[in-house]
């Protein structure tokens, strides 16, 4: 199985001028929790990634106006990616060794195409795979 | 299996009067990302679950301040419940959209929760320090790693 099997593919993405309220609703929206942060529009180059628990952490956690905040105050700047027609196995095994729940898929320009989150791979692979990445990635906290 | 194989008992609870900044820090000490919202400490009937992303939703995505804010204010009504002997695999599809199942005893009191079958230790297991501590740069970098 390849990564573009179950992908979410051409996900909301906003850039790091994007106010955190924007963010926010692009989330409602979309029914996510996280927002790849591209370069620009156009180009689609990743440069972080934001989540949910980034916004809440700012505004709630640090007593932060969110009406003061974008994006690019709240994200995580460097990205992790893999291309589409990598294999999940492979990109499972990156997601461990990374500690993360969710990577950016970048085409052969570099751009964004795609987001596979930790629940994809729950609900498409194998029990045996998930239990894998959610006994590696739990083993932080262990 | 069944819901009371896989039962976090302790999650962590609060009443829908405790202040916001109060109900995201005992989110955090408790290392999730819900807090359960229960009528009262002497009946502990859930009548709500405040996460991570109702708090963005409910907070910034409206463009509110936390600040005078509750429990009550950001909390889901709407979720769903389970009881300690139910069959896990009745859940798999009633839980689409929701992410932590509230399990209760036959009086209604919580129990504890069922977490996303991803699994709550997987939800906690990024790594708080990238998130929380570590320093943003003024401007974003745009440094990723790519592996073909």
């Amino acid at each position: 199985m390849l990564v573009r099997e179950i992908m979410t593919k051409s996900p909301a993405c906003c850039t790091p001028e994007s106010s955190l309220q924007e963010v926010a609703r692009m989330m409602v929206d979309n029914d996510c929790g996280c927002i790849p942060v591209v370069e620009n529009s156009t180009s689609k180059i990743p440069v972080g990634v934001i989540t949910d628990r980034d916004i809440t952490c700012r505004v709630v956690a640090e007593g932060k106006n969110p009406l003061d905040l974008t994006a690019g105050d709240a994200m995580t700047a460097s990205v992790v990616a893999v291309m589409p027609d990598t294999a999940l196995e492979e990109c499972c095994n990156l997601m461990e060794e990374k500690q993360i729940r969710r990577i950016a898929v970048v085409d052969e320009k570099g751009a964004c195409c795609g987001i596979l989150a930790q629940a994809d791979i729950a609900g498409n692979a194998s029990d045996g795979k998930t239990a894998e990445v959610v006994q590696e990635v739990s083993r932080a906290t262990a | 299996m069944f819901v009371r194989d896989l039962i976090n008992e302790n999650p962590a609870v609060c009443t829908e009067d405790l202040p916001l900044e109060q109900v995201y820090k005992l989110m955090q000490e408790k290392s999730g990302d819900h807090v359960v919202v229960i009528e009262s400490n002497a009946h502990r009937i859930p009548i709500g679950i405040v996460t991570e992303h109702e708090i963005c939703m409910q907070v910034v995505g409206r463009g509110r301040s936390p600040r005078g804010m509750t429990a009550a204010n950001v909390m889901n009504t709407d979720f769903v419940k389970a009881d300690l002997g139910a069959d896990l695999s009745d859940f798999s599809q009633r839980r689409s959209g929701h992410r932590t199942i509230i399990v209760t005893d036959e009086n209604g009191a919580l129990q504890g929760v069922l977490p996303d079958r991803v699994s709550d230790r997987a939800e906690r297991g990024e790594i708080p320090e990238r998130l929380f501590k570590s320093a943003l740069p003024p401007s974003p970098v745009a440094a990723f790693d790519r592996i073909f």
